[in-house]
């Protein structure tokens, strides 16, 4: 069925390789292609420099019948280049008379704990989709990526294993022209581990940083100081 | 803070996202007081003043 069927995946994080965005998606595509879906990627912060980037970013899109776009979250939307790509791409379709008929996963990852942050991005993706006459399949949220860290999922261990098999499900569907389901969009989302024990390691380990940029710039006993707030 | 967007025609949802970027981008500008409003392309000057206007009100400037 998934025979002649080809796969884009979009990374829209400037850390490209090195980014969870890249990690996550390719997970995904890896069992794409295992189910006979041929998949590339491509990745705005670089294509989107140069006409020539564009162009090419443009081909590959269309060449694609399911898209899954991966990025992070940056301050509750997306990087700036992917918002470049989207309205690329948006421009590109509008042109054409009967556009091809194109699918659109998309996965969104912040540093925060909670998934939930990554909403606003998604509902920002989702529009896109609706507006350039693509087919929504479905988004997932993925939070504290900074356990990731850009490394294969299958090397990072347990405690991505509902991400691992969410994206499995998701994969399943996609090549198998159904619709994605929930389950996959909530394995996907769900915190990798307690939302409390990810706060508090968060907590301690930004607490840290802040601390030793503090010392650094000579401003620890200034830390409470709150320059904005009126009387 | 007070912000205005331009829609090219009436749609809620993209509304609402634009109404959750300002409310959430005042909480990293230490705002006193915000709020968002959306003018419709083609909105003459009197509906746009007194969108303007209610705007401002709502966040404490009185003109």
């Amino acid at each position: 069925m998934s025979q002649n069927k080809r796969a884009l995946l979009i990374v829209g994080s400037p850390r490209c390789e090195k980014s969870n965005s890249e990690a996550i998606g390719t997970y995904l595509m890896e069992r794409l292609g295992e189910k006979g879906v041929v998949w590339d990627k491509v990745y705005t912060y670089r294509l989107t420099r140069t006409a020539e980037g564009r162009e090419k970013l443009l081909n590959a899109v269309y060449g694609a019948d399911i898209l899954v776009l991966a990025s992070p979250l940056y301050v509750d939307s997306i990087p700036s280049f992917t918002i470049n790509a989207m309205e690329l791409i948006n421009e590109h379709r509008r042109a054409i008379e009967s556009p091809k008929e194109q699918k659109l996963f998309v996965i969104v990852n912040c540093g925060f704990p909670e998934p939930s942050h990554n909403q606003t991005a998604l509902a920002i993706y989702r529009r896109f989709a609706l507006e350039s006459g693509i087919e929504w399949v479905g988004g997932a949220r993925v939070g504290w990526g900074m356990a990731i860290d850009g490394r294969s999922l299958d090397s990072v261990g347990g405690m991505v294993k509902n991400l691992m098999r969410g994206l499995q499900l998701a994969a399943g569907a996609l090549a198998g022209d159904i619709p994605v389901p929930k389950e996959a969009e909530e394995l996907i989302s769900r915190p990798f581990m307690p939302l409390v024990l990810a706060k508090l390691m968060t907590s301690v380990a930004g607490g840290v940083g802040w601390n030793s940029e503090a010392r650094k710039n000579g401003v620890r006993n200034r830390m409470h100081d709150r320059p904005y707030e009126s009387d | 803070m007070a912000v205005i967007g331009v829609q090219a025609s009436p749609d809620r949802e993209s509304a609402q996202i634009f109404k959750t970027l300002v409310d959430r981008n005042a909480i990293n500008f230490h705002s006193l007081a915000h709020g968002s409003s959306i003018i419709i392309r083609g909105s003459g000057p009197r509906e746009i003043g007194e969108l303007t206007n209610s705007l401002l009100k709502s966040i404490g400037v009185t003109t």
